[in-house]
């Protein structure tokens, strides 16, 4: 995920496979381009090692909550860290 | 330790016929990589990366920029113009010993290939430092160095596990020579009409004849001094013709000097393919960029990949790297890589792509228009994008044939948005290719005076300011015979064409954040093979939390 606005926080509903990716599972947050910079984890959006569980809506569609992801910042998260 | 090869074609002089070479067999070579796309590419212009003496000079303090803009000749204040000079017509000093003194450095971001920029030898007498003008095909540009830098440099970076593709070029020679009267580039002429051959030039450009004897006079080796090798059409229009058409002005045309080789001629393609046989053979290096792609025939373009294919393949190298330059957009790509089939292994995004992806990093575009040129069934982009081998994405390059002369860091809202261009290389289908600088975040001069610079953003030189010394010079080479000597061979009238406008500071930093930053996507890449070899699409946005565009979400997925 990428947040391409250069100086403000973005976030939204990804989508991501419901067959892969079940109720119950996570994603798990592997990389954050804002910490590999020397900086911390204290005070910024889905730190490495943080948590995306899996939702679904009622159409059955699953997705991940990102929510203020800092301006540029990228962040990978993977269903089998 | 340089192969067996490599040490019986190093103690023999530099060959002055092909003639003269004979090529190992069945000896043991480097092997090729088994998937291009778990490499990261890293170009780099050799005159402008490294001279390796950066120990003798501060690292660039950014916020302290005006410090490293030293007076120049005769105590003058700093100009400008000389700076953007110097950038434009100089050779700046970078030599195949400073690439290899920064393998560590490249090593550690997360590079696993360097693509170095045309190292043959230049004439001269001309400031010819991008390297596409080859007077010598069988010799190393002595400003570089020497033909033993270059196997050394190829042993060092396969010591570490890295990989050196060399840039190289068969549509055309160096401006070797000049039409009767001494015409430099008269107006073109159709096929099949030519211009009779008017003279070499010798070691400082002076009119010789038709008779070449010494080394730095007309070209080299002696097969190419046959005058019937140069298609002699004089200079027209680049993107003159179709595609399809063999004899089309664009595949005719001199490139301004740079002279058109003949391909179509009995032998020349052989020559050539000979020449570069030579270097695969004493190098051992792992893939070759070819230049000008678009220039030359299929049927030349095929025959000449197939004979490196086939030669290299016969060294253990089975899956040698051939990654073409086709100009004119993304549709010439394709066909280009249709048309070569298995002859031509990638192309260079260099086309409408490039700037897509410039865009959508800067959220200047949808991410669906990134993802929608790797979509088969989009005839504009063409179906080339299915396949991850044979896509080399390109953020910034040292030509932008589309688009402003400007790299992505100048016109960037903050240097973390340089990370998520890079991402978005690392993290999509295809090979990345990291211009040297953007870990750095090269982004040229203070805006405030970028609109006083000669060709910013277009003009007269504009890709100077893609072509930053990283090293940081204090002064150029002296221009032309005076800067190849190794004492006194400096301008000193000129400064260094330094980053950010400066010079007498280098640039290579491992500390910077952007640099931190892009290694540890490097390595995220290189710890999961899902993302450099799974299946690829962009999320659906469902919804933004905040007001404004969205962000960009993308999935790669190995079922």
């Amino acid at each position: 995920m990428i947040n391409p606005h250069g100086n403000q926080a973005r976030g939204g509903d990804v989508v991501v496979d419901a067959d892969l990716n079940q109720p119950g599972m996570a994603l798990t947050v592997i990389a954050n381009s804002m910490e590999a910079g020397g900086g911390t984890s204290a005070g910024i959006a889905h730190p490495v090692g943080s948590q995306l569980p899996i939702k679904r809506r009622s159409d059955g569609t699953a997705f991940v909550e990102i929510r203020n992801l800092a301006p540029s910042a990228v962040i990978v998260a993977v269903n089998h860290p | 330790m340089p192969t067996p090869a490599a040490q019986t074609l190093l103690s023999q002089p530099v060959p002055r016929n092909l003639t003269d070479i004979a090529l190992p067999r069945r000896v043991k070579f480097h092997s090729s990589p088994g998937d291009w796309r778990d490499e990261v590419l890293y170009f780099l212009l050799v005159d402008r990366f490294s001279d390796g003496r950066e120990a003798s000079r501060p690292l660039l303090d950014r916020n302290r920029r005006t410090a490293f803009r030293p007076h120049g000749h005769h105590r003058q204040p700093w100009r400008w113009d000389r700076w953007a000079e110097s950038g434009a017509h100089r050779w700046q000093g970078g030599t195949l010993k400073g690439v290899e003194s920064k393998l560590g450095y490249l090593h550690d971001l997360g590079i696993t290939a360097l693509w170095l920029s045309p190292v043959f030898k230049q004439r001269g007498h001309l400031n010819t430092f991008h390297g596409y003008g080859i007077q010598h095909f069988l010799d190393v540009d002595p400003r570089f160095g020497t033909r033993n830098d270059l196997v050394a440099l190829v042993d060092a970076a396969h010591a570490r596990g890295m990989r050196i593709i060399l840039d190289i070029i068969f549509n055309h020679s160096g401006f070797n020579w000049v039409y009767p009267g001494g015409v430099k580039e008269p107006v073109y002429k159709p096929f099949p009409d030519r211009y009779p051959f008017g003279s070499w030039l010798g070691r400082s450009g002076e009119e010789i004849g038709n008779h070449v004897d010494e080394h730095e006079a007309g070209i080299w080796p002696a097969e190419m001094q046959a005058i019937d090798s140069y298609t002699r059409a004089g200079v027209g229009n680049l993107g003159g013709g179709s595609l399809d058409d063999p004899n089309a002005e664009h595949k005719r045309t001199d490139f301004f000097t740079l002279r058109d080789f003949s391909l179509s001629a009995p032998g020349v393609l052989d020559h050539l393919a000979a020449c570069y046989r030579y270097w695969i053979a004493m190098t051992d290096c792992d893939g070759f960029r070819i230049d000008t792609l678009k220039h030359v025939s299929y049927e030349e373009g095929r025959n000449f990949c197939g004979a490196i294919k086939e030669f290299s393949a016969n060294l253990g190298k089975t899956n040698f790297l051939l990654v073409g330059e086709v100009a004119g957009g993304d549709f010439a790509q394709d066909r280009y890589l249709d048309v070569l089939g298995r002859n031509l292994d990638a192309a260079l995004d260099i086309g409408g792509m490039r700037m897509t992806l410039q865009n959508v990093a800067k959220g200047l575009a949808p991410p669906q228009t990134y993802f929608d040129g790797f979509d088969a069934g989009n005839a504009e982009m063409g179906s080339h994008r299915n396949l991850g081998q044979r896509h080399v994405s390109i953020l910034d390059d040292h030509d932008h044939v589309f688009g402003h002369k400007i790299r992505f860091s100048s016109e960037a809202a903050s240097e973390e948005q340089v990370v998520a261009g890079v991402a978005l290389q690392l993290f999509t289908l295809g090979i990345p290719c990291i211009y040297y600088g953007t870990e750095q975040s090269f982004a040229g001069p203070e805006e405030s005076e970028q609109r006083f610079l000669p060709g910013w953003k277009g003009g007269d030189h504009a890709d100077r300011y893609l072509r930053e010394a990283m090293f940081g010079p204090e002064h150029p080479r002296a221009s032309g015979l005076v800067g190849l000597t190794a004492t006194n061979g400096l301008d000193l009238t000129l400064p260094g064409f330094g980053p950010f406008g400066t010079a007498g500071a280098h640039c290579f930093d491992p500390n910077f954040h952007v640099y931190r930053r892009i290694a540890t996507l490097a390595a995220i890449r290189q710890r999961f093979p899902v993302l450099r070899v799974g299946d690829h699409s962009c999320c659906k946005d469902q919804g933004s939390s905040s007001p404004g565009p969205g962000f960009s979400a993308m999935r790669r997925r190995c079922a």
